[in-house]
């Protein structure tokens, strides 16, 4: 549905935001696209809807490379970038009805959106008097009222309540299953967890991982770690130093890669006359993963 | 009828705005003010065998055209442009399936209409309150004579035509810089600059688009004897001038429109 090759974008030809980005989003995906603050996920999403001008590389959308020019593409996408665009001194639905005359439709889903992200109790309301929730919400009901074939949503859960991530989850995932694809961005690890097919994980301007969930997950369990507790910590931290991770004054934090890995550790330790008390594996987080990456990245 | 869907997408977003009302009600506070300003000297309208009507009406021009129109446009283009500022709605817009200059064309739309409403419910405002005028003081004769609504129409279209350069040039400021307040600013600034220069009968006033109107009025002058000076229904050269220069203007505001990216 995406397709991105070596794209690179700078302001001033000096500093580069993006630099040598390949990037491909299929189609029928949830796509996660993940990020630290500043490493690119914006201006990438910018670069793929025409709003800003590629230093180089190419981007394909839907098969088109000329999305700027063939604005006809825009019917079939929906986007919500960062802060969604609003017209505060309007109602919800009055903001509705302007997005539906921009794409040339009639009024006929605005009250199937409004329902879908839970505003048809507030709907004749102030935007101006919206809680910022709300507004994310009429966002997503703006990028989502012409029925797109490609949904394009940078932090689409910013500002939400845990209810509010759950509805926004439940309704990508409906938009999902009825052959949508979407293109998710977010800092918030854990909700692409529950939400992706699909992840890119961008940092420095260039995509560092991209695969899918099942492939992540199975690389993710080989890079196990164990928490370790012996009587001699300081030992132990020299014994097993080129697999430590980190430690304090109770616990090791160990890398291991496979189950016999752990048995051999053990058997080092208790070599060495040191005394186990505790062992305990550690579930390899997203976090931990995206750390792991990004890290490694801005390594020099 | 995609363009209307545009235009009906562009009145929607003027619903409880300040451009609205303003351009509702900014002819009749003019005229109100003509009213007041004759109730307290109403004996300067009486003069024998001449037109009370012609003196009201060219009073009520000359404030108009000198004080008014370009002030009013200056904020009227502004506040379509603050509704959208505000909204940051490029993003959206630029990504809706429309080509950024017919957008931008549906925007004029509804400013032109604006502004051909001032100039016109300007002389009916103005009509109407010569009549109430008449009524409060029948010696000064105002019921005997006929209110030059034609040739006051006739002149407020010159002097819409006259406003059209100074529309291209706000428009273009606004197409240029992202904070409303710099055009907002520079308006102001070259309004002034032609007023005094207007009022100083300098003779770089004519190529000052901001004077045109006061220029325009002044070619237009509807004289005491009830002749039109200058309305032979074709255009002056001011005019054809305003004319350039909003056609120049709005082909950049095109230009940077269509090259803008959006950060």
């Amino acid at each position: 549905m995406i397709r991105i090759q070596d794209l690179t974008f700078s302001y001033n030809q000096k500093d580069l935001i993006l630099n040598d980005l390949h990037m491909t989003v299929p189609k029928g995906a949830i796509y996660g696209f993940l990020g630290a603050n500043g490493a690119g996920k914006s201006t990438t999403i910018r670069n793929i809807l025409g709003l800003l001008k590629p230093t180089a590389g190419t981007i394909e959308v839907m098969g088109t490379k000329q999305i700027k020019k063939d604005y006809s593409y825009y019917s079939k996408i929906g986007t919500l970038i960062e802060a969604p665009a609003l017209y505060q001194h309007l109602s919800a639905i009055d903001n509705l009805k302007i997005t539906a005359r921009f794409q040339h439709q009639d009024y006929s889903r605005i009250e199937y959106v409004l329902d879908r992200v839970g505003l048809a109790k507030s709907k004749r309301k102030k935007v101006a008097n919206y809680s910022m929730g709300m507004k994310q919400r009429l966002g997503l009901a703006i990028a989502t009222l012409h029925d797109p074939e490609l949904l394009i949503l940078d932090e689409p859960v910013n500002g939400l309540d845990p209810n509010g991530i759950r509805d926004v989850r439940s309704f990508l995932k409906d938009l999902q299953e009825s052959g949508k694809t979407i293109l998710l961005s977010s800092h918030l690890l854990s909700e692409i967890e529950k939400m992706a097919s699909h992840v890119g994980i961008i940092e420095q301007g260039s995509l560092v991982y991209e695969g899918s969930m099942e492939a992540l997950n199975s690389e993710r369990q080989g890079q196990g770690r164990i928490r370790i507790k012996t009587n001699d910590i300081q030992k132990t931290g020299l014994l097993l130093q080129d697999r430590l991770e980190s430690s304090d004054e109770s616990f090791c934090i160990l890398k291991v890669s496979d189950d016999q890995e752990i048995s051999k550790i053990i058997s080092n330790i208790l070599e060495a006359g040191i005394d186990v008390y505790d062992v305990r594996r550690i579930e390899n987080s997203l976090e931990h993963f995206f750390m792991d990456l990004t890290i490694k990245k801005s390594a020099p | 009828m995609r363009f209307l869907h545009l235009i009906i997408a562009e009145c929607i977003k003027l619903k409880t705005t300040l451009s609205l009302y303003f351009s509702l009600i900014i002819s009749g506070l003019v005229v109100l003010a003509v009213y007041f300003g004759h109730t307290i000297d109403v004996h300067s309208l009486a003069s024998l065998n001449t037109n009370p009507w012609t003196l009201y009406f060219n009073r009520a021009h000359c404030i108009i055209t000198a004080f008014m129109i370009v002030p009013c446009l200056i904020f009227l283009i502004l506040t379509f442009y603050y509704v959208e500022k505000r909204a940051d709605s490029k993003k959206l817009l630029y990504t809706s399936p429309n080509h950024r200059i017919t957008q931008f064309l549906a925007k004029l739309f509804p400013m032109l209409i604006m502004l051909l409403w001032i100039v016109v419910s300007f002389t009916l405002f103005t009509a109407l309150s010569g009549y109430i005028l008449g009524l409060r003081f029948p010696e000064y004769e105002m019921s005997f004579y006929l209110p030059p609504v034609k040739d006051s129409l006739v002149l407020m279209f010159h002097i819409f035509i006259s406003c059209l350069g100074i529309l291209g040039v706000q428009l273009f400021l606004h197409s240029l810089f992202r904070s409303y307040l710099i055009p907002l600013g520079l308006g102001f600034l070259f309004f002034l600059s032609a007023f005094i220069m207007s009022v100083m009968n300098m003779s770089w006033t004519k190529f000052h688009p901001y004077s045109f109107p006061i220029v325009v009025r002044d070619l237009n002058f509807i004289a005491s004897d009830s002749r039109v000076l200058y309305a032979d229904g074709l255009i002056s050269n001011f005019e054809l001038s305003s004319l350039g220069v909003f056609l120049i203007f709005l082909l950049l505001s095109f230009y940077v429109e269509s090259k803008r990216y959006v950060h």
